[in-house]
């Protein structure tokens, strides 16, 4: 069990990929079971439109986003860190979506990656077990109290693409051997 | 460390590091560097790590609860969120160590370069490892569960500084020496060396008796070398070597050297030091003085009681009976001085003691209540009764209450006629300072007297208050204002600057919420008893509160209380002033989760009071 796993999250300025636009990236590496803060990176993408409503969801304003680097500088960044690797996401439909479009634009095609969800994996965890599933049950941080797993005080992409590591190592314990000895 | 800017700063990670005990202190910028280093894992619960198996590393409960354990599975520990354990270096002296998770628990690692590097560089980071292994050690000691006072450590009975001189020292000057300092022996020293020992029997006869000059050195009528007892040592075995050697007095030694003295008479103390014999010995005493001198141990008895495994809801009932006996036996003084009283009455507890839940440093909450044939000239006598007790109570270490609820203020010192009209006033017109006065007035209970008075006005005050939606509206909004220090994500909420930085007062914002609650649930259905674990009780037989709500209150209650007694007692043998104020971060993991759940109960229950009283708001 060797696999490399990349935890990815990204904040966009809303929900329709064609219309809206990536706002940072944050990932995280898994590796045997052990999430590495060394391998962590978060970026602000700058904007090309300005992100209007979600500004009060992110707290991020315009003047910070102008800050960010072009997102053809960062997406070549997180390609290199995701190579060989699987990909993790929490709703990955919604931020695949993103980054397709954006590779799309980019090198003109898609990007082939092998994916996990979290959010399938707990739909599929709560259908099974024949629940009735409440509005916004699925949610990131919903999912993670099922889990035993606390809440956290930033809400950023980097923050959320660790949340989603921690729920994807809560609901594969046992499977993995724990950190080798360092 | 790379020193690459583009790395990122891990805010929700460093948001956590802030508030664990030895990163918090770090500087933010070694805080995001330390971030950086950390290996997040989760581990099911019942899952091992092992000093021999396990990466050397230092590592934080980020959720869930570890227990660690000795290699013969003794507890030395429980962690919580927060709380962080090398697993390596609990492992000195001990061999074979184990931490175990006891719920799934997410835990982060910071690896051993790091770990090392910051307790190179910070020294209170350092010292926090150093004193949280101590800390351990000395809990597992306490761990011991005996109760019988023989097989006590004698540690707890010995007296540390013994009085000691140089044995040139004349016998006269030795024997005013002696005088002063109220001994019964001293050690004879040169400089740090134990040369023997002089007692009261040796300055009687080999000194008077055999007529030798008062400028006599001691060494010439000391015992030398003296049989000497180790300070790990039991009670049993301090009064077998008194008894074998046919002495009362043995010097206390830890690593060959000289620590403190015991006696026999300390081992009698040790035994006074029984609830039972303190209860029956307050009555027999003649003045105030004696009464002060026998409750000044209060402090020790509750030290001692707590570690010999005594529960906080039986201290309180144990502590209470000695204020009611002290009570008691201050008005039988008093009317030995004012003769017999003129008319029936009764002295009542409020507050803490009129519910049997006193601890110690508790404030004097009392009145008088009086039968109606009361004449001017009897009242009179009542305010001398007043006085004497009061100022009795306070010379015993119950000081005086702060909002003068007490016999000497006229207003809590009134014929039965009377009393009934001021409950009558209250009850009709409750302003929120008067009912702020006047809650600990409903937790009443007759301490001596004529204990029928005390019934007829608590019928007629729960008959007022149950019918009168108003009053208790405006008591339940008085006691809602108080909520539990708990902030969102659980932390506590602690005081940010002054004498209790740090701290909050689990007595306002722990315990009296609970009983407040149980108080306004017992006044609203007319339910007479006054003690919280009783109302919680008949508030469940009555269903009025769901068997699941009372049981979680009660254990809520228990749970506070308890935590608040062991700090009394921290506080008693670190040698400060009791006090209600809890800092929580010097709390162990387990019992800080289980005061945040004890809280979360508390909170659960205002927000389903201040709903059900809503209408009369």
């Amino acid at each position: 069990m060797d696999t490399r796993y990349v935890a990815v999250d990204l904040e966009t300025t809303g929900l329709s990929p064609e219309a809206d636009e990536i706002a940072s990236i944050g990932w995280v590496a898994v590796e045997q079971g052990c999430i590495l803060l060394e391998t962590a990176r978060h970026y602000r993408v700058r904007l090309e439109k300005g992100v209007g409503q979600s500004a009060i969801y992110h707290q991020l304003t315009d003047s910070e986003l102008q800050q960010g680097e072009p997102l053809s500088t960062v997406l070549p960044r997180l390609l290199e860190a995701i190579s060989g690797s699987v990909l993790i996401f929490h709703n990955a439909q919604l931020d695949m979506g993103f980054l397709n479009r954006a590779c799309r634009s980019l090198w003109a095609a898609p990007l082939p990656v092998p994916i996990e969800d979290t959010m399938q994996l707990e739909l599929r965890r709560l259908q099974h077990r024949q629940q009735c599933i409440p509005a916004g049950a699925l949610r990131l941080f919903q999912c993670r109290h099922r889990y035993g797993l606390p809440d956290v005080a930033a809400h950023d992409a980097l923050g959320d693409a660790i949340a989603t590591a921690e729920l994807w190592l809560a609901m594969k314990a046992g499977e993995y051997q724990k950190c080798p000895a360092q | 460390m790379n020193a690459d800017p583009k790395l990122p700063e891990i805010q929700s990670v460093v948001s956590f590091l802030r508030h664990c005990p030895p990163f918090g202190g770090l500087p933010k910028p070694t805080q995001q560097d330390t971030a950086r280093r950390i290996r997040i894992t989760y581990l099911r619960k019942g899952e091992q790590i092992r000093a021999d198996s396990a990466a050397y590393a230092l590592r934080i409960v980020r959720s869930g609860a570890v227990e660690i354990r000795s290699e013969d599975r003794q507890l030395l520990d429980r962690l919580g969120e927060g709380e962080s354990f090398n697993i390596h270096g609990l492992d000195v002296g001990s061999e074979g160590v184990v931490a175990e998770t006891i719920e799934d628990t997410l835990l982060y690692q910071l690896p051993r370069a790091a770990y090392e590097a910051l307790r190179a560089q910070f020294r209170d980071f350092d010292r926090h490892f150093h004193s949280q292994r101590n800390r351990r050690l000395r809990r597992a000691a306490r761990y011991r569960p005996d109760t019988n006072l023989l097989t006590q450590p004698l540690a707890n009975h010995v007296t540390s500084n013994p009085l000691s001189l140089p044995p040139e020292t004349p016998l006269q000057a030795a024997a005013r020496t002696m005088t002063e300092h109220r001994v019964s022996s001293l050690l004879v020293k040169d400089g740090e060396q134990l040369l023997g020992i002089v007692t009261d029997r040796d300055l009687r006869s080999r000194a008077l008796a055999r007529g030798l000059p008062v400028h006599t050195p001691i060494r010439d009528i000391m015992t030398c070398e003296p049989k000497r007892i180790e300070l790990d040592a039991s009670v049993f075995d301090a009064v077998l070597a008194m008894t074998r050697e046919g002495i009362h007095h043995l010097p206390v030694q830890q690593d060959g050297k000289v620590v403190g003295i015991i006696t026999s008479s300390d081992l009698m103390l040790a035994r006074e030091n029984d609830p039972v014999y303190l209860v029956q010995h307050l009555s027999r005493q003649q003045d105030v003085e004696s009464l002060a001198a026998m409750t000044s141990s209060l402090p020790s008895l509750m030290v001692q009681a707590v570690r010999g495994g005594m529960r906080a809801h039986q201290l309180s009932r144990v502590l209470t009976a000695i204020s009611d006996a002290v009570t008691c036996r201050l008005i039988e003084l008093a009317t030995e001085k004012l003769g017999p009283a003129p008319v029936p009455f009764c002295w009542l507890g409020f507050g803490s003691q009129g519910r049997g839940e006193q601890l110690v440093g508790a404030d004097q909450d009392n009145g008088l209540l009086i039968d109606n044939r009361a004449t001017a000239n009897d009242m009179d006598w009542f305010r001398r009764l007043a006085t004497f007790v009061c100022d009795g109570l306070n010379a015993c270490g119950y000081p005086y209450c702060n909002g003068k609820v007490m016999a000497t203020t006229d207003r809590w010192r009134q014929p039965l006629s009377e009393w009934r009209r001021t409950v009558d006033n209250w009850t009709h017109a409750p302003t929120p300072e008067a009912v702020m006065r006047v809650s600990i007035f409903f937790d009443l209970r007759s301490v001596y007297g004529d204990a029928h008075l005390c019934e007829q006005l608590q019928r007629h005050m729960l008959s007022r208050a149950r019918r009168d939606a108003i009053f208790l509206a405006a008591l339940a909004a008085n006691v809602l204002e108080q909520t539990p220090p708990l902030g969102i994500f659980r932390r506590f909420l602690v005081e940010r600057n002054g004498e209790h930085r740090d701290e909050f007062d689990i007595k306002k914002r722990g315990v009296l919420p609970i009983v407040d609650l149980a108080r306004i649930h017992a006044l609203a259905h007319g339910i007479p008893a006054v003690n919280t674990r009783e109302r919680l009780q008949h508030l469940v037989d009555a269903r009025i509160l769901t068997i699941g709500d009372g049981r979680n209150l009660q254990d809520a209650y228990d749970t506070i209380q308890q935590l608040r007694v062991e700090n009394q007692c921290r506080q008693v043998t670190d040698g400060h002033r009791t006090s209600n104020h809890l800092n929580p971060d010097e709390l162990p993991g387990l019992e800080r989760k289980h005061l945040k759940d004890a809280f979360t109960v508390v909170h659960d229950a205002q927000e389903a009071m201040r709903s059900h009283f809503r209408q009369g708001l």
